[in-house]
């Protein structure tokens, strides 16, 4: 068992004896050609020839053929590979969209829900993820795995300390913090130059924050069980009437409503605000970074869900980033199936996550004592070593990839992150899809979007945002509703 | 004399116009160049610059650190080398079978002439979309390679009626006299009518090249290795991702931190991408310059 290859193969041949197929075929020792169809995030995705994707292919006996189709369009390409029929073997799919759940229920791609218990690692899958990532209850797709309990607040910790205030605890303590950067002159400058927290016209934070208040994630059930879109809560009107309130009190900026989300952190790296509401990983992690190349002293903090009405709460993400869907036309038949799924498992050994993550050992990357990764950060080793090498795995489990030698911020929010969890809300209508929403759900959650900004800018009043939601409902929001009902019901006993 | 003459003479509202002609000019030049020119500084400068200073034409501290990057990722390079490939290929292609389907169309005695510019209006209304396009492309074994990308554009209709056009306005005088010293129909076109429509010639040629350098999505999705990506395809996920963003559920920051391309890196593709397609531009000029018919017909 000392070289992988034979491991594989002896791996390969037992699952396949013990699932009654003949040996023969799968004791080829030729590589398994697999081809995967992936985004690159980069456009300038890892070379064919790379040493990483090497150590990949021997490691689990494959013939890698990755197809890269460049991020901002990949919908494009994947609409045109269903659409002819040319599906790849492994296919990645950003989210369920329609598209999607139409070739799905066409049998277009493989179930696997019932063959992931037969693998190690495949085995040690998220029910709460895989639930969020069915259709309808079926797992097609095999998750990439993301954190649930991503969202929360990053603030400047450098501002609070000169204003006076500790950690916020409530939404009250939230307010008096915006308040105090809006008044305090927190970046010391004599100037009343700063206001409190950047919004833009991505409603995320919106969604985070109307949790504190007690709404639901998208949607959530009332009284009588029964599943309704957060805007038909009573909690929306509250979140909508402290949104207003920071509004007037300019405690945000002004042109939130138009706000490019690309532009998101410029007023905090120009000293003008000092709260995002956001992932805290992604904002924390990119304020402290250019703060330290920088050399500035300034530091940002991470906090989870805040106190509310309904205690500590906070948004839940779907739990999974992308879906890896398998082909009936180019997997023929089941054995084929195991084989790829086989592979999948493998890659989330330690070793293969660490590589697609860190890269090559001794040249990307090196090991610490004490189980950490260091990561080279040498400028000349070309990124084209690695890049979006990750974008063909699942990390399942999570708990096998090292650790990286890390930043004291990253350890908070890495343990911040799985504190939330246990304060998350999910939204229960994922698994499901209405087709109502499909057809007329841009136009429908343009109504309320509309609405939520028209109302916060305090151009309409409580009726008026009332109307809007009349609209919706009659626009075909009634329908959306009994759709997720429906499906919900027959889940639900 | 006239000719000064006349400027000496010009009225005080003639100045007036002239001045604010050149402002107004100016403005609009300044305006379409800033741009361009905080793009090139922006691939000079430090990230950090370039976040912090809203608009700046020289950075403070000059480094081509991004440029660099480019220079060493073999990808972008090659990527540089399909985008010419391809350009210039697909401009031959689309220039030979222009010129050759519209100087027959151009002449009247042509049986079902009329059939066929009917039916080449047709394509202009109606397209079959994208994928029975991609079927089409895919039945013809063309997926994946550079004739994907060059054969089903070949002909751009509305070009081919212009230089129709244009060719049925040359002289009809000029092609019988080559038909009486005995001139084939090839010979007539290659000696008489195209050193006569070199305008025309410049300015599809222009088109069609800048068309083929600007060209992403049908690499995007006749493509499969990404070794034959064009420049264009890359450099549009390099600025666009950044400007789609980094936010929300669906993509998780920490794990592309890396891969996503610095802001100067960005910039440096872009002017490393438009700065050869603009270079084409003052060899060309004098065509479009160049009088049409200056002596070709006399009496």
């Amino acid at each position: 068992m000392r070289n992988p290859t034979r491991a594989a193969i002896v791996f390969a041949a037992v699952f396949c004896l013990a699932f009654g197929f003949t040996a023969r075929v799968v004791a080829a020792d030729a590589p398994f050609p697999i081809t995967i169809m992936t985004r690159t995030f980069s456009g300038d995705p890892i070379k064919d020839d790379a040493q990483a994707k090497r150590i990949v292919e021997e490691y689990c006996n494959v013939k890698l053929n990755i197809i890269w189709v460049p991020s901002t369009s990949y919908d494009d390409k994947m609409n045109l590979a269903i659409a002819s029929g040319d599906i790849p073997m492994v296919m990645l799919a950003g989210s369920k969209i329609p598209s999607i759940v139409k070739a799905a229920k066409e049998g277009a791609f493989w179930e696997i829900g019932s063959y992931l218990k037969d693998y190690p690692n495949l085995g040690r899958a998220n029910s709460i993820t895989l639930w969020n990532s069915s259709f309808e209850g079926k797992v097609y797709g095999l998750y990439s795995n993301r954190p649930l309990g991503r969202y929360g607040i990053t603030y400047r910790s450098d501002w609070l300390k000169n204003v006076g205030f500790k950690q916020p605890v409530t939404i009250d303590d939230f307010y008096k913090m915006l308040v105090a950067f809006r008044d305090k002159d927190p970046d010391q400058n004599g100037k009343a130059d700063t206001y409190g927290m950047v919004v833009t016209k991505y409603n995320g934070p919106w969604k985070v924050m109307l949790t504190w208040f007690g709404g639901p994630n998208e949607w959530g059930e009332d009284a009588t069980g029964q599943l309704l879109p957060s805007h038909m809560h009573p909690e929306y009107m509250d979140a909508l009437r402290f949104w207003r309130k920071m509004y007037t009190e300019k405690l945000i900026n002004d042109d939130f409503a138009v706000m490019d989300p690309n532009k998101w952190n410029d007023p905090i790296f120009q000293n003008k605000a000092g709260v995002i509401v956001d992932c805290i990983n992604t904002v924390t992690n990119k304020w402290n970074t250019t703060w330290e190349q920088q050399k500035l002293p300034y530091y940002a903090e991470c906090m989870g869900p805040i106190q509310g009405p309904k205690g500590l709460r906070s948004q839940a993400t779907s739990g999974y980033g992308s879906l890896f869907l398998f082909s009936r036309k180019a997997i023929k038949d089941v054995a084929t199936l195991k084989k790829v799924l086989a592979f999948e498992d493998r890659m989330g050994d330690r070793k293969m996550q660490d590589t697609v993550t860190y890269g090559v050992e001794g040249r990307n990357f090196t090991m610490l004592p004490g189980g950490f990764v260091k990561v080279n950060q040498d400028p000349n080793i070309p990124k084209n070593e690695l890049n979006d090498l990750n974008q063909i795995l699942s990390f399942i489990p999570p708990t096998n990839q090292t650790p990286q030698e890390q930043k004291p911020w990253v350890v908070k929010y890495e343990k911040q992150m799985l504190d939330n969890e246990p304060y998350v809300v999910g939204d229960p209508t994922l698994a499901f899809v209405s087709p109502t929403m499909g057809t007329k759900g841009a136009q429908l959650n343009t109504i309320i979007e509309d609405a939520r900004v028209q109302f916060i800018a305090g151009q309409i009043d409580e009726k008026g945002f009332n109307d809007a939601v009349a609209l919706w409902r009659k626009t075909g929001g009634d329908q959306v509703i009994k759709e997720f009902n429906d499906d919900y019901k027959k889940v639900k006993r | 004399m006239g000719k000064t003459g006349r400027i000496r003479n010009q009225s005080v509202l003639g100045v007036a116009f002239d001045v604010f002609n050149v402002l107004f000019l100016a403005a609009y030049a300044l305006a379409a160049i800033l741009p361009f020119l905080y793009v090139v500084a922006g691939s000079l400068a430090s990230t950090y610059e370039f976040r912090t200073r809203p608009f700046f034409i020289i950075p403070q501290t000059f480094n081509v650190q991004s440029y660099l990057y480019i220079l060493k990722s073999e990808r972008l390079l090659r990527a540089g080398l399909v985008s010419i490939y391809r350009t210039v290929l697909g401009t031959v292609i689309n220039m030979a079978f222009t010129l050759t389907m519209a100087y027959p169309l151009s002449r009247r005695g042509l049986k079902g002439r009329n059939l066929i510019l009917n039916l080449i209006v047709f394509s202009m209304l109606f397209s079959g979309g994208m994928i029975p396009t991609f079927l089409v492309v895919n039945a013809l074994g063309l997926i994946d390679t550079i004739w994907a990308l060059v054969l089903p554009g070949a002909i751009s209709a509305w070009s081919l009626i212009i230089v129709k056009t244009f060719f049925q306005d040359l002289p009809p005088g000029l092609e019988e006299a080559a038909r009486i010293d005995g001139g084939t129909d090839l010979q007539i076109l290659v000696r008489i009518v195209l050193p006569l429509s070199m305008p025309i010639v410049a300015t599809f040629s222009l088109f069609y090249a800048v068309g083929h350098w600007n060209a992403f999505f049908d690499a995007l999705i006749y493509l499969n290795s990404s070794n034959k990506w064009p420049l264009q395809l890359m450099l549009r996920q390099m600025v666009a991702f950044a400007t789609q963003g980094t936010f929300g559920s669906a993509q998780d920051i920490s794990e592309l931190t890396g891969s996503i391309p610095e802001d100067g890196v960005k910039m440096a593709v872009i002017v490393v991408s438009t700065v050869p397609i603009l270079m084409v531009y003052p060899f060309l000029q004098k065509y479009f310059t160049k009088g049409v018919l200056i002596g070709a017909i006399k009496g």
